[in-house]
């Protein structure tokens, strides 16, 4: 492996394992009610219980 | 923190660790990563927060699917064509994805049977699955019926799931098993480090430099557009952004949910499994076994192979080889289960938001057409058509509607009003220089790498001149194809629209 190949991982990992430990503190320190408003995106409700189209409010 | 997992889980599918390694390779390893970082910073989270943004707002005018969704935006007879791709791209995926999505589960019972062991001990993965795909009768397979039985039982299932309403259960299961999944890969992942040099016959093919072949820089093939159409394609693939599924997704957000926070979150927690594990796993591993050449030669093959013929390897080197390995591919059944059913979504959301029809209905339609779409995909895999169809509905499309989308909440929605849409009940404030990139950097970008690509490979790649005589009838078949299935898309769509017209004008002059 030479530098440059170092230089790109180093780079590389940092700025994704920063990324990721920045988001997470960011979910994790909201309080309750505001966590509520993050949706991981499988779970949004797309009413697929219902035979029905879209249910909006 | 169950959040979190939820996030992470909802983020790994097998873009990660089957179709990111074979990019890699492909694209000539350590070449590929510095397109592929650039894509992430400039295309996949810009695109990323833009995707949720116009879903949430269009949404709220009960539209879920790229048609009715662009048409929000941009008040124009193309907007609903170009948005057609949001229907087309996450279907014509599906046609192939949820084949490789069975050999998952194949992969896993072959684990649990010790058939799968048998080949891997003897280093003869590579034969284990051309037999498995039926390109080879070999002392494992006579033929495709045992890998076509996996597909239909893989698709059933994922009717059933969708049809029967039960996609929320499975995602629970979901939200547990895709961390057991993330930690597995972190377990493989030091197995894979502490590989050594296991043939001291071949002292090259060591660890370290196998970590050079995903890393070390290529700067002569960064004039390869294929190279960065490539790249983009991956990060648009592995996001799942581009594709139709996000924006679809949440069209069914409320309007004070977050969409900034929720978005960069599912990219950090992607892009952490895909690169530090995904990365060091199969691409590793490849290298350490089959030697640079061999693993690229293995990638050329199939679009998702060299997951296949190296993960059992590594297994065969770690104790509980047969657990570990069926465990391995379960999980990843069950995480291609969840991606899978997102690609339906759209199409259903198109059915249902457009034509009126219920979702039984929907999802009845969708089995018909996409069942007809994966035939060629399984049957015809030696002919290059689910490659063919992975480059145009996985790559080439998804990068061309990503685009069109960037460019009309930029320049035609506004990137001001884009902006303060993205933060309605946002947790996290995007950096302002993301208004900067969304409206000149990454559309300059995309119509950059499309331009580049058009010039330099893609009359050879539209006229099929690098297929070879024998696969060029299939292969001129799978374009027809899906080119008449897109403009079928177009067609219904206006039909759609006009009948709303009519019925609001109706309306109208009732009142």
């Amino acid at each position: 492996m030479t530098i440059g190949g170092w230089i790109t991982l180093v780079f590389t990992w940092s700025f994704i394992i920063a990324l990721a430990v920045y988001c997470a503190r960011k979910v994790l320190i909201l309080r309750q009610a505001e966590a509520e408003h993050i949706k991981p995106i499988y779970e949004i409700d797309t009413g697929d219980r219902d035979n029905d189209s879209r249910k909006k409010e | 923190m169950g959040i979190i997992l939820a996030v992470a889980g909802s983020a790994v599918g097998l873009g990660n660790f089957l179709r990111f390694p074979v990019q890699a390779a492909q694209n000539g390893g350590g070449a590929f990563m510095i397109p592929y970082l650039a894509a992430l910073l400039l295309l996949g989270i810009p695109v990323c927060w833009v995707e949720w943004t116009m879903g949430r707002s269009a949404g709220s005018h009960k539209h879920g699917s790229g048609p009715g969704i662009l048409n929000v935006f941009w008040k124009h007879r193309l907007s609903r064509y170009l948005g057609c791709l949001g229907v087309f791209i996450p279907l014509v995926i599906y046609a192939y994805y949820v084949y490789i999505e069975s050999w998952c589960l194949g992969y896993a019972f072959f684990s649990l049977t010790g058939r799968l062991g048998e080949a891997a001990q003897a280093g003869e993965m590579k034969s284990f699955l051309s037999g498995y795909q039926g390109l080879a009768g070999n002392a494992w397979f006579s033929g495709i019926w045992l890998a076509y039985l996996f597909f239909l039982a893989t698709f059933a299932a994922n009717f059933y799931f969708i049809y029967r309403g039960v996609t929320k259960g499975i995602e629970a299961l979901n939200n547990i098993a895709l961390p057991i999944l993330i930690i597995l890969g972190v377990i493989i992942m030091a197995r894979v480090l502490f590989l050594g040099t296991p043939d001291p016959a071949k002292p090259d093919q060591n660890v370290i430099n196998g970590m050079g072949f995903m890393w070390n820089p290529d700067f002569s093939k960064l004039t390869d557009a294929k190279v960065w159409l490539a790249a983009a394609g991956q990060i648009f693939f592995t996001l799942s952004v581009g594709l139709g599924s996000i924006i679809t997704y949440a069209s069914y957000l409320r309007k004070d949910d977050d969409v900034a926070l929720s978005g960069i979150t599912a990219v950090s927690m992607n892009e952490f499994v895909e690169v530090i594990l995904g990365g060091s796993i199969a691409i590793t591993g490849a290298f350490i076994f089959f030697g640079a050449d061999g693993a690229q030669q293995i990638a050329h093959g199939g679009s998702f192979n060299l997951g296949f013929v190296t993960m059992p390897m590594v297994f065969e080197k770690m104790p509980l080889s047969a657990l570990f390995s069926f465990l391995w591919f379960l999980l990843l059944f069950l995480a291609g289960v969840t991606s899978s059913i997102s690609m339906l979504q759209p199409g259903i959301a198109f059915l249902e938001d457009e034509f009126g029809l219920t979702r039984h209905k929907s999802v009845t339609i969708l089995g018909a057409v996409t069942f007809l779409m994966a035939q060629p995909a399984i049957l015809f895999i030696d002919k290059g058509v689910l490659d063919l169809m992975d480059f145009w509905g996985g790559t080439f499309c998804v990068v061309l509607f990503a685009t069109v989308e960037v460019i009309i909440f930029g320049w035609i929605f506004g990137v001001d009003k884009g902006f303060e849409e993205l933060h309605n009940g946002a947790d996290i404030r995007a950096p302002k220089i993301f208004k900067f990139i969304i409206k000149y950097v990454t559309p300059t970008y995309l119509l950059a790498i499309l331009g580049y690509w058009m010039y330099q490979d893609g009359l050879d790649n539209l006229l099929l001149r690098k297929v070879s005589p024998e696969s060029f009838p299939y292969a001129l078949a799978t374009m027809i194809g899906m080119g008449v299935f897109m403009l079928g898309l177009v067609i219904a769509t206006e039909f759609a629209f006009t009948d709303k017209r009519q019925a609001a004008k109706h309306v109208g002059s009732k009142t």
